[in-house]
């Protein structure tokens, strides 16, 4: 019992992390929403319950902070927090945290989690072709950016070799 | 690399910290299963014994519900939001997330926390017993709070200390101290902020 919650509170946790890029940002999304979960439903808690709490938690905290103007309390953990993010690929993360949040939500659930367009529409409650045009526009810009990275890349080394 | 073969690689790596995921079951599925709510098909089955019984009880619980009422219900919850608050103190101490501005100076940390909404300060009685250590950006009862790390003078050991703003909801947090998982929990207002304090 206790080794399939732990599963599912790492798996929660890497759909937090799909969401905001940020460990600390989403472990404390995962938390939050467990506590709320746990509290209601005890050991009934199931996947899409709790991907749906983190989920209204994090756009919560979105929509708080476009409420209430500062700079984005996110964008300044993502500066803070970019040493100690999973590092065997930086150039992936950067490009991730560029991407707008229902673009980068979208293609973590396609991609990493496996979900067709229809069981996306299900678990976020946007429309299918809404899901599909997101998911397209989502794999375009990191193809393009990550192509953009690597160009300088190598320019970079070129521009070393040359000296 | 393919760019999705690429994503699928770097979202595996993701991984929480699993003593903080052991912490956080022990502290909500451990406690549950020290305290067993009793069954649903055990109770039915005790109340069945006895309709005379199930009579008593249900026209007793019509009337203390008619007098109790609404109050009673405005209690519960706001003791559950004291609970649920003081768990989540409790949980975010025993993480251990690292800090994200390490100082020994209260004003520093102020300084680099600028998103907060309020100044941060160490409250008087407090800093007869620690020095302050770094702070980090949190998340206390859905608002933006700090996290204060604090070092014990006497043995060393390290305390956190959770600051929001005092708004309207956290007024109605009841201040008081209480041990969850073997974390002493104590809340308490003072000049217009909420703390929390959790030390082991």
């Amino acid at each position: 019992m206790t080794q399939q919650l732990d599963v599912l509170l790492t798996d929660a946790y890497r759909y937090a992390y799909g969401l905001c890029s940020n460990e600390a940002v989403a472990w404390d999304l995962v938390q939050e929403s467990w506590l709320r979960v746990f509290e209601r439903y005890n050991k009934n808690v199931t996947r899409p319950l709790l991907y749906r709490t983190v989920r209204n938690l994090f756009y919560d905290r979105r929509r708080h902070e476009t409420r209430f103007p500062q700079d984005p309390i996110e964008d300044s953990q993502f500066q803070l927090a970019a040493d100690n993010a999973y590092d065997h690929d930086p150039g992936l993360n950067a490009a991730l945290r560029t991407l707008p949040d229902l673009e980068r939500e979208t293609l973590f659930l396609a991609v990493v989690e496996g979900y067709t367009a229809t069981e996306i529409t299900a678990l976020t409650g946007h429309p299918r072709g809404s899901v599909l045009s997101r998911l397209h526009r989502a794999r375009q810009k990191l193809a393009k950016l990550l192509d953009e990275s690597q160009t300088s890349k190598a320019k970079q080394l070129l521009s070393l070799v040359s000296r | 690399m393919d760019v999705e073969q690429r994503l699928r690689e770097f979202h595996a790596q993701a991984a929480p910290d699993p003593i903080a995921v052991k912490a956080l079951l022990q502290a909500t599925v451990g406690s549950a299963n020290e305290n067993p709510r009793t069954s649903f098909d055990q109770v039915v089955a005790s109340v069945k014994q006895s309709w005379a019984l199930y009579l008593t009880a249900a026209s007793m619980a019509c009337l203390v519900f008619a007098f109790t009422g609404f109050s009673f219900h405005e209690q519960g919850s706001l003791n559950e939001r004291t609970e649920r608050t003081v768990r989540e103190v409790a949980m975010n101490h025993i993480t251990h997330l690292k800090s994200e501005h390490e100082s020994s100076s209260i004003v520093e940390l102020d300084l680099v926390m600028q998103q907060l909404p309020f100044a941060l300060k160490v409250p008087e009685h407090l800093r007869k017993n620690f020095t302050v250590a770094g702070s980090r950006y949190c998340s206390l009862a859905g608002h933006l709070a700090a996290h204060i790390k604090l070092r014990n003078i006497h043995d060393g050991k390290l305390s956190s200390l959770f600051v929001a703003l005092l708004e309207q909801d956290l007024k109605s947090i009841g201040l008081e101290s209480q041990t969850v998982a073997g974390v002493d929990v104590e809340l308490f207002n003072e000049d217009g902020l909420f703390y929390a304090l959790a030390s082991r």
